[in-house]
């Protein structure tokens, strides 16, 4: 095969590496984690994929979080609208204090965990890369020089999220955020995400 | 001999990695200069969350609940704490302001302008850090306007302050297809990925009795190094928003560094 072909296969490559799916974790502090683990109920999965407003319970992504998490499932405690409470940002846990704290008294635990299938929008951009390889008779060099050609914004995206809400100080203490590469559809829990995401946030 | 050598060749590179500096980098638009006058006290409201993900907003409120826990440079900061307190007695007013400034938000915003060093010195706020603390700015004055430029003055007179700083900080995503062509001309293969950008956040100020906008800036972290974003790298856009806002960064970054930011590995 001659030597500049080598050096196009090679160089093109490393182009193909990426990610089907960014996952980030907001772990539970160390000393926090056997704490959680003692004292954990779960209170759902919402499935948000329809909208952000939507408060739709979620039976199948519940029951595989009640099986990996191993805690007692409180769901059918708890309206979809304390659901969504807890599914709600950390100002808003915060103003709600008092109400977080009567659902404490009332789950008779201190920490739930909530999940929700959902939507995300997502940039998205076209590069043209343009490869210029030069062949040499000791070594193959090439220059990638990415050119942005489009830009989309707010392309909605599948987002699989679980978070840990401490009932107590009314606050998040460990977040799993999975972004998907495919669209709002395709983020259903299954067992398997659902061991991923408890394992992020360092709960199993 | 060959174990000397491997175990003086890890000392030396756990020595090299203790002492090397910490290097940071923000970036900012900033199109109002005006800042708060000397003397004023400010309204640290709580990180307002846009989008599903907790950890942004989370993460920035305990930054800003360090940064922003007493004066800076003449400036007062009233506590997160009572400035919640007074939310929940009037529980209207916070969804109020989240739907006026999450509206206006822009879609993206990306490094631009010369870029100075802010800070470096392993000396902050006094105390000898263990490692160096380097930090870069780059900054341009131009933007588009970033938020709602007045607010109703009711929302922002409970608060009891001369003016309220209202944040966004969230995460950025982007999916990046790309198309490899041999010298720009034959298309030979493509690619998708999705990638997590720095962290940023948006930051706005309001006069508590007029409801006008004062200062804003849309604030993130440079990318230092192609490494998972850590909880020290979420609390640079609050760092970046004490600096522009009152012109001192020591104070606000050895309250960072002494609350055990700047320090951790945790994502």
């Amino acid at each position: 095969m001659p030597r500049w072909e080598i050096a196009a296969v090679l160089a093109l490559m490393s182009v193909a590496a990426g990610c089907s799916h960014y996952h980030g974790a907001y772990e539970l502090d160390s000393g926090l984690r056997q704490q959680v683990r003692g004292d954990l109920a779960v209170a759902g999965v919402l499935d948000r994929r329809s909208g952000e407003e939507s408060t739709v319970p979620c039976a199948r992504g519940t029951a595989a979080l009640a099986r990996r998490a191993g805690a007692p499932d409180v769901s059918g405690r708890l309206d979809a609208s304390e659901v969504a409470l807890l599914l709600s940002g950390p100002a808003q846990l915060s103003l709600n204090a008092p109400q977080l704290a009567a659902l404490r008294d009332r789950l008779g635990h201190r920490y739930v965990v909530v999940g929700e299938e959902g939507r995300e929008p997502v940039t998205h951009v076209l590069f043209w890369d343009v490869f210029v390889v030069v062949p040499t008779p000791w070594v193959i060099v090439w220059w990638n020089f990415p050119v942005p050609v489009s830009r989309r914004n707010a392309v909605p995206h599948a987002t699989r999220i679980l978070r840990v809400v401490d009932l107590g100080t009314a606050t998040v203490v460990g977040e799993s955020y999975e972004l998907l590469r495919d669209r709002p559809d395709g983020g259903e829990f299954s067992d398997g995400e659902v061991r991923g995401g408890l394992s992020a946030m360092s709960l199993n | 001999m060959r174990h000397r050598g491997v175990l003086l060749a890890s000392f030396v590179l756990v020595v090299a990695g203790c002492t090397l500096p910490r290097r940071a980098g923000l970036f900012a638009r900033t199109p109002m200069a005006a800042r708060p006058i000397a003397g004023n006290t400010v309204a640290v409201l709580p990180p307002v969350t846009v989008g599903n993900e907790a950890a942004p907003a989370m993460v920035a409120a305990r930054a800003s609940a360090l940064v922003f826990s007493g004066d800076i440079a003449g400036v007062h900061f009233a506590a997160l704490q009572p400035t919640v307190a007074k939310l929940q007695e009037k529980p209207d007013i916070f969804p109020a302001i989240t739907r006026a400034v999450a509206s206006g938000l822009p879609s993206g915003f990306g490094p631009a302008g010369a870029t100075t060093k802010i800070f470096d010195s392993n000396m902050v706020a006094g105390v000898k850090r263990e490692r160096r603390q380097i930090i870069t700015l780059r900054q341009i004055t131009q933007s588009q306007p970033l938020g709602p430029a007045r607010l109703d003055a009711e929302l922002l007179a409970p608060l009891g302050c001369d003016y309220a700083l209202v944040s966004v900080p969230f995460g950025a995503y982007e999916q990046q297809s790309h198309i490899g062509a041999l010298y720009g001309a034959i298309p030979l293969a493509g690619s998708k990925q999705l990638i997590s950008l720095t962290p940023r956040g948006v930051y706005l100020l309001y006069d508590c009795k007029s409801g006008e906008k004062v200062w804003e800036s849309a604030i993130g972290a440079l990318p230092v190094a192609r490494e998972a974003i850590t909880m020290s790298d979420r609390s640079l856009p609050v760092l970046g928003a004490a600096y522009l806002l009152t012109g001192d960064i020591e104070t606000p970054l050895g309250r960072l560094l002494d609350g055990g930011f700047g320090t951790d590995r945790a994502r």
